[in-house]
Order: C-alpha cells, then structure tokens, then sequence
C-alpha cells in the first residue's frame, strides 16, 4: 500500500555560519532601531520594535528554505533476529538435535514470509549463522548473552525489531547487572527457546573460587562446588584425591533445583611443584554430560621458606657465619644442631649446670627428616654420633624425596670425617680422595664461570671476583667427580687429566648433592670487610647453592620453555626444552627423553636431539584427557645429568560446560524485563512465536519538495510588518 | 669402610691452626700482662668442648691488616680507654658491624676499663647499641648456665655490652677474666680469685667458655628448639 505523506521541511539557502552572522546582523540592527527610538513614547516605541522583530525573524526563517515536503511511503515488516547459542554447553546430543529442528530452512523460511530475518550465532560475540553450519560441535569457551543480544540488536539498521529470538540453555559467565535497563533499553521482547528444565539431568563439578596457591607442608583449603540439575533429593558422593594423601570420600546433599553446594576441602601438599587433585562424582541414570563429573584442579606448590638443617661437627668461624646468613635471611628457616662437646672432652661439670642437650639424631634424620628441604652437614663426622644408621635416609631423602645435601669442608668433614664408601659417599657428586687435608691458602679456580652458582652479583669476571678476595686456608682432597657432576671451582692444580675439585654439585635421582672441600669460605666475609669490599660475593655464592640444592628451576641444566600449563581437547602439545652442559653452556647435539604418563593410559617415550642452541622440540598428539606427567632427562655415561617434571592438563572441559543449564531464571528475568517471554524448545515452532506483527516499518519510495518562499504570499506575509511599521511612521508624522 | 681405611684408622685432625681458634689481643699497652691467660684459657676450652684453639694467644696492632682475620679480639687494660685516634675506633666500629666481636676486660677487677671503651666505640655505632646483659642473656647459657661474667671478679651488676640487630658485638667485663686462669711459672695460679676462692676461679673458666660460644655461635642456644629442654633445666 502506498500513500502521499507531506510534512514540513527546511532546505537552508546558505551555510550554518552565514545563518549565524545574518542573526546576528539583525539583532544588531534592531537593537540600534531601538535606541534611535528613544525620543518616542512607549507605545509608538513599542508598537514599532514589534514589527521590526517580526520582519527580522520573517527574514532569517526564510533564509532557512522553508518547503513542503512530499513523500511516498510503503510500509515493510518487522526485523526478527535469530540467535543460536554455540557455546560448549550446548554440545550436548539433546540440545544440537533441538535447534537443528528449530533452526531449520523450512521454519525460517516460513518467519521470512512476514518479517525481515536475520540469524546469527553467539557465544562471547556473534558470528552470522550459516545454517549447515549447525552439524559441527558448538565450541565456544564462554557465553555472554544479553552482550550478544545487544550487539545483534545494534547490528539492525532501517527496519524496526519485531523481536529477538534465542536458542539457549541460558547458561552465561556474564554478571547480570543493571539487567532490567539494558533489557529495556533495547525496546523489543525477548523469545527465549530453551530446554524443559525439568527434564534435564546434570552433575557438575567446578571451582568454588580462585585455586589458591599452596605453600609447602601448609594446609590449605580448596573450594570447589558440586551443581545438579534434576537431581534434587540426590546424595552425592565425591571423590578427592590428592597426591600423597589417602583418597578421600565426602557425601553430599542436593537440595532444590537447580542444587548447588560449596564444600572446603583441606589439605597438605608434601612436595613443590606443580600437582593435580583429581574430584569426581559418579555419573547418574540420564545424565546430559557426563564430562563435567570430573574435576582437575592444578595446584602449584611453592616454599613458604626454605627449611634447612645446619649440622655441624663443632663450632667454627665457618659456622658462625653460615648459621648468621642462614638465620638474616627472612626466606629460610633455619633449625641448626652443633657438637658443643664430644665424648673426648672432659664432663666433670654436673649435667645440670650445662645448657647442654644430647644430639637428637632420630628425631633429626628419622622423624624430621622429611620436613626439610636442605640439609647441611658443616664439618661434621658421624661416627662418633650414631648417625651411621641414618646416613641412609639422607641419601633418601635426597635420591627419592627430592631434597637437597651438601657437605661443606672441615676437619670432620670427607675423607677426614671418613665418608668414604658410606652412603653419604654414594650420594656425593664427587669421589674422596683418600688423602688428608692441602692446607695451603689458595685462590680458587672458577672451572664452569656460567654455572648460576657463581653468580657473585658482580660484572666483572668470575676469576677476577675470586683473585680479588681473601685466600681460602685449606681445603679437603677430593677425586674425580662422578658422571654428570659439575665441577664448578677447583684448586689452581687443577687439571683434565688430575682433577683438583673444591665445589662439586650434581643432581643425585630427584634431588641434588653439592660437595665443597673448604671450611674457611668465612673469609669471604669478615676478612674482605678489611679491604672494604662488600660480602655479597659470600652471601651470593651462598644463596646460589642454597637455590640450587632446594631445586629452584632457574639453576636445573634442562628446563620447559614457555610449556602450557593445559591444552584443548584434541589440540597438540608442543614441548620445548633448553639443555645446558656441565659448564653451564647451551649443549647441543645431546640426546634428551621424554616420557608422558597418565594412570590408565599407555606411557609414551620420545627422544630427540638438541641443536646448537641446545633446545629440543616435541610435538605430541592425541593426548586422552586427564593430567599427563612430563618427564624429561638427558644422560651421560649411563648416568642421568639433568631432568624436568611438569604437569599438563589436556581435555578439561571448561567452565562453561561446568555451569548445570538450562538457567531459566535467567531466561525468564531478561523475558519479564523485555515483556518477551520463555518457551519449551521441545513443544514449540518458530511458527507458534507470538511475534508483533505491527512492528513494522515503512520505506521512502519517491520525495519531492516545495519551497515557500518562491510563493508571492510567502513575500508578502514577510514583509507586511516592514509596510506596517512605514505606514507607522508617516501616520505619527516621524519621516 | 674400606680395608684401607681401617687401616689408616681416623684419620688425625688436618685443617690444624687454619680451622682453629686464636685469640688475638689488641695491642692497648697490657696485653702481655695478659697473652699467657688466653693462651691457658684455650687449653681448658679444648679440653672440655669440641673447639679447637690455637695454643698460642696472639698480640695484634689495631691497624694490622690481618685483624679482619680474628673475629674475636680481646682487649685488656686499665683506667680510662685507650687514646687511640679516632680513625682507629672507626676501624674497629667497622670491625664489629662486619660481623667481629670485642671483649673489653680490665687488668683489675672492678675496673672501669672496659666499660670506658665501650663508651668510646659506641660513639661510632647507632645510639640504641649500648645496653646492657640480662640474667636471661645467652651468653650466659652458651654452654654453662651462669648468672653474671666472672673473673678474678665477680661483676656485681649487669655486663655493659654492644648489640647490633640483636647480636652482642662488645662486652665490657671488667672482672680481669685473664687473670683468674693466669698461672705463674711455677704452675700456681697468680692472682687469687675473691670472694668465692677456687669455686670461682672454676666459674670464671666456665665464663671464658661461655665467652667464645658465645662468640662462635651467637644466639644458637636460644633457637626455639633449644628453649623447652633449657627452661627444663632450669626449674
């Protein structure tokens, strides 16, 4: 239907600013008329600027262009938009089939028949929707509904909505704030197809927050909650298992639906490092997905200090300073033992009268073993101490535990403290050369300058640092050191053929062994202070063993570079690795193994070389869901040198498919607000939506207009008061 | 243990003077009067703890260049301090706040000697490192549980000390330690120890020990795990 529709229009006869100065132009002329009518009376005054105003504002409305304009519209229907949720949620068999029958050619060629129809998909944006599209798995991570519905709203130009439909479960990660406001603010009803809420059955598991960070042999607690759609009544039970710790069984109660319960679950992570707790719950009869039953939470596990054992055979200057640096430094704790008195020495004094203590070294390399991270034996022999029947525990808890040892030189201490062929000598990175103690002072040499160790924190070069310090007093003999060792300082005899080590450090199984042959590193302290120098080279060399004896990975020779904590299902994970040699250079052409395993799952090797910046690739496929521990290594001479461990995660359904839909408050809160309304996707049409109809719009087919001030009448109307006011004049005798 | 090791037995002591401890008295004009009390004093702290002292007390210049190499130094006179220039006493300021320690001690007992010097090292350290010992302080439970400092005196008050982030660096005595274990060269003890007799002769010995623990081992005997066992013993 067409029809002719006047209405009128302004087509200005110049720019805006002409406009502007020709207002003002008048308003200037008038106000000067005015003052030059003073010497009148009010009336004539009065009579006379009335009409002068009325010419000036006829004037200025005509430089406007005033016309009629003609138009000849024909009306065109509403806008529908149709949204389709492609988010992982809706990846369920039920929910596909639902809007592969909803969303179909035939049905939307049948709303095309009364409203303009455009489609989109969505999840945290929208994406047009090509309908053969629809037989792929949705895969969007997150949804954002009412963002998508906006944003597809602002997409519609000319032609007004008659409604927005949307295929949802109503699951959606975004905050409902000022919900009803925004929903209004669109001024169009929301249709909402979704499942039937009451035949839909899920458990999920999710975080109940942020996973906290866990310190070492700390309790901490995780919140995590478990979701059910169309179980309520249902006791659940969950099962949490945490490395180290017995699995647990926690039985809960799902109230209400949807049902929802928070519980904490406290533990106590033994080692550092990154682990996973594994919660799950057992699948119910007619469950929409089964995926979200289980839970992997990657906890990673730091030191909340260092916890070093210092023993020391007897109180020297050696000591005195490395219990001081031990106990400065606010990241370690620090629990020390020294030999006060020996059976040798004189006891005539009653035991009452001594702040003395017996040696505890059940508690110590028994009981409490494990709660350290460093054990340090400074000039200590064990024999005359019962630690004999101990010394295996150390190796232990170093080899198997993951701990760290070093034996610090003395009179007590290796060859004198006759660790030879005992397991503290297995464990040791270098043999004892069965000879005593060089005590000539010496200047160290730096064997492997890269290595972090001797990192000294300052720029110039290592041997230099060494030379310019105080000479070291002695040091015990040691041999040759075992495969893998890094020789990191040796005495200036030192040669390939005769080897001369005073710090030695190897990685021994899942822990690390240092050895250094000399009890007067002290003078690295007080001494230098005489020259002025700083101790930091003490302190720093110091620091650097202690932080590579308790495992930091920034002093491992082999280490993941940039390795993804978790990867997508299907996705390939790419494993790249840097290897470094003895001297702390990037090694190349070294053969580096990796293994990944997951409980139930076949373990898989691979091998491949280093290239010249000692980095190495792989790239593995096909990785089952669940948490896969990687293993790398690279040996030398049957002896394993260097080793990484890391946790990755693959397959985990996001968050989206841990929120239980569908989530018809949600629905049925935007509908109330839009004055659209919810309807079960199982019994309705597209057809059967009860859309406007007369939300229509309408189309300009043809335009003309006509201007007035071309009219004679237009001229003489705009003028009549200038012929007014001259007739004025002359009739008041003022010409 | 191999065959081999058997046979060489345990191996004897290596390290020797390098890993021991040697006092070093600061040249103030009375060290000698004092060198051989150190150097006895050693001997009683060999026999009855596991540390090894060298056998010979050392004097030392106070602008040596090895004095960084003693991190206990021993100083011992009478009357006011000595007057050494000021750049000296910021040497030994220096001294103390990298991690040496001094003990003042006073030829006579009751002496105001020590406590004299601490004053004057004080003046180049913070204003809060003068204090003073408490019956709880460790030195006094190093490694004998003792009261207050003795020595051919007892110290009837408190011991003036310097402390530095909770660590003594100076004591101020003034109970001539050195002449209650000094013998003459006949073998008898030189001076006689009042009030308390040969009872206190053995007390000062036991402060000689406590001193040098103290100084080797700082606050180890009030580490957290030693204090249920010492509060024990006590009671």
């Amino acid at each position: 239907m067409q029809d002719w529709r006047q209405s009128l229009a302004f087509e200005p006869m110049m720019s805006g600013t002409s406009l502007w100065v020709c207002a003002l132009v008048v308003i200037c002329v008038l106000f000067v008329l005015w003052r030059a009518s003073g010497t009148l009376n009010r009336r004539q005054r009065m009579t006379l600027a009335g009409l002068r105003f009325l010419l000036g504002a006829g004037l200025l409305v005509t430089l406007l262009g005033p016309g009629i304009r003609h138009e000849r519209v024909t009306s065109v229907p509403g806008t529908v938009l149709v949204l389709v949720d492609r988010s992982r949620s809706m990846d369920t068999k039920a929910r596909r089939a639902a809007v592969s029958r909803l969303v179909s050619e035939a049905s939307i060629e049948s709303l095309q028949r009364e409203f303009s129809v455009l489609k989109f998909s969505f999840s945290r944006s929208i994406e047009p929707l090509e309908l053969n599209s629809l037989g792929q798995a949705p895969n969007g991570k997150q949804t954002y509904l009412l963002a998508s519905i906006e944003e597809a709203a602002a997409a519609v130009q000319g032609s007004p909505l008659a409604g927005i439909v949307v295929l949802t479960d109503g699951v959606s990660q975004e905050r409902a704030e000022d919900l009803k406001g925004r929903v209004r603010q669109l001024d169009v009803p929301l249709l909402f197809l979704a499942p039937n809420a009451s035949k839909s059955r899920d458990l999920s598991l999710s975080m109940a927050g942020e996973a906290p960070v866990a310190f070492v042999r700390n309790t901490r607690t995780l919140k995590v909650a478990l979701s059910g759609r169309g179980v309520s009544g249902m006791e659940a039970t969950i099962k949490v298992q945490i490395p180290g710790v017995a699995d647990q069984l926690k039985r809960v109660k799902l109230v209400g639906d949807p049902a929802r319960v928070e519980l904490e679950i406290p533990f106590k992570p033994m080692r550092v490092g990154r682990q996973v707790i594994r919660l799950s719950t057992p699948v119910v009869s007619g469950e929409e997905d089964i995926s979200n039953n289980v839970l992997l939470v990657p906890m990673d596990v730091v030191r909340d200090r260092l916890r070093v054992l210092l023993v020391a055979g007897a109180p020297t200057w050696d000591v005195r300073y490395l219990r001081r640096l031990l106990k400065e430094d606010p990241g370690v704790d620090l629990v020390s033992f020294f030999i006060l008195r020996t059976h040798e020495d004189s006891s005539s004094v009653p035991e009452e009268e001594l702040s003395l203590i017996p040696f505890p070294e059940r508690e110590l390399f028994e009981e409490q073993l494990h709660t350290f991270d460093v054990v340090l034996f400074v000039d200590f022999n064990y024999a005359p101490y019962s630690v004999g029947r101990y010394l295996g525990h150390i190796r232990r808890f170093v080899e198997v535990d993951g701990g760290g040892f070093a034996m610090v030189g003395g009179e007590r201490s290796f060859f004198e403290g006759q660790y030879q062929d005992t397991e503290i000598g297995r464990l040791l990175p270098v043999e004892i050369a069965s000879a005593t103690a060089d005590l000539r002072p010496f200047v160290p040499l730096a064997v492997a300058p890269n290595h972090p160790i001797l990192s000294l924190g300052q720029s110039a070069d290592v041997q230099d640092q060494l030379a310019s310090l105080p000479l070291l007093r002695g040091r015990n003999r040691l041999g040759d050191p075992k495969p893998g060792a890094a020789v990191i300082l040796a005495h200036p005899e030192h040669t390939t053929t005769r080897q001369q080590p005073v710090l030695v450090a190897a990685p021994a199984g899942r822990g690390r062994a240092l050895a250094l042959a000399v009890d007067s590193l002290w003078r690295w302290q007080l001494p230098a202070a005489a020259r002025r120098q700083t101790a930091r080279p003490y302190y720093r060399i110091w620091h650097n063993m202690l932080r590579w004896l308790s495992g930091d990975p920034a002093f491992s020779r082999l280490t993941w570079d940039d390795l993804p904590a978790s990867v997508g299902r299907g996705a390939s994970l790419p494993v790249r690795l840097s290897l470094r040699g003895q001297d702390w250079l990037p090694q190349a052409n070294a053969v580096v193994d990796l293994s990944l395993r997951q409980k139930g799952q076949p373990e898989r090797r691979l091998q491949s070389q280093t290239d010249e910046a000692g980095q190495v690739q792989f790239d593995v496929q096909d990785l089952a869901p669940g948490d896969w521990t990687l293993k790398a290594s690279s040996s030398a001479e049957g002896r394993q040198v260097a080793r990484a461990e890391a946790i990755v995660i693959a397959g985990q359904p996001s968050l989206e498919r841990r929120l239980v839909g569908p989530d018809h408050d949600r629905l049925k809160r935007l509908a109330d607000a839009s004055d659209g309304e919810v309807y079960d996707w199982d019994t309705t049409q597209l057809s059967d939506l009860a859309i406007d109809k007369d939300r229509k719009g309408e189309r300009i087919e043809a335009m003309r207009q006509e201007p007035l001030w071309t009219q004679p009448w237009w001229i003489l109307i705009i003028l009549t008061p200038g012929f007014i006011a001259i007739a004025l004049r002359r009739r008041w005798q003022l010409v | 243990m191999t065959l081999a090791s058997l046979a060489l037995g345990r191996p004897a002591f290596a390290f020797g003077r390098a890993s021991q401890l040697t006092f070093a008295l600061l040249d103030a004009g009375d060290a000698a009067a004092r060198q051989k009390s150190w150097a006895r004093l050693g001997l009683e702290i060999e026999s009855r703890t596991s540390i090894k002292v060298s056998s010979e007390a050392l004097i030392i210049d106070p602008d040596a260049a090895e004095l960084f190499d003693y991190p206990l130094l021993v100083c011992v006179g009478q009357g006011e301090a000595p007057d050494w220039p000021e750049q000296r006493w910021k040497r030994l300021a220096h001294y103390v706040r990298s991690g040496g320690m001094i003990y003042f001690d006073a030829l006579v007992p009751g002496d105001q000697f020590g406590e004299r010097c601490l004053e004057r090292l004080a003046r180049q350290l913070p204003s809060d490192a003068a204090t003073q010992t408490t019956r709880e302080h460790v030195l006094f439970r190093s490694f004998y549980l003792l009261k207050n400092a003795v020595g051919r005196g007892i110290a009837e008050n408190q011991t003036p000390i310097l402390e530095l982030d909770g660590r003594m660096v100076a004591l101020g005595a003034d109970v001539d330690l050195g002449g209650a274990v000094l013998r003459d060269e006949f073998g008898a003890w030189a001076f006689s120890c009042d009030p308390g007799g040969e009872d206190q002769r053995e007390h000062a010995v036991r402060f000689g020990v406590n001193l040098v623990m103290y100084a080797l081992c700082t606050d180890y005997k009030a580490d957290q795990v030693h204090i249920p066992f010492l509060l024990k013993r006590r009671q």
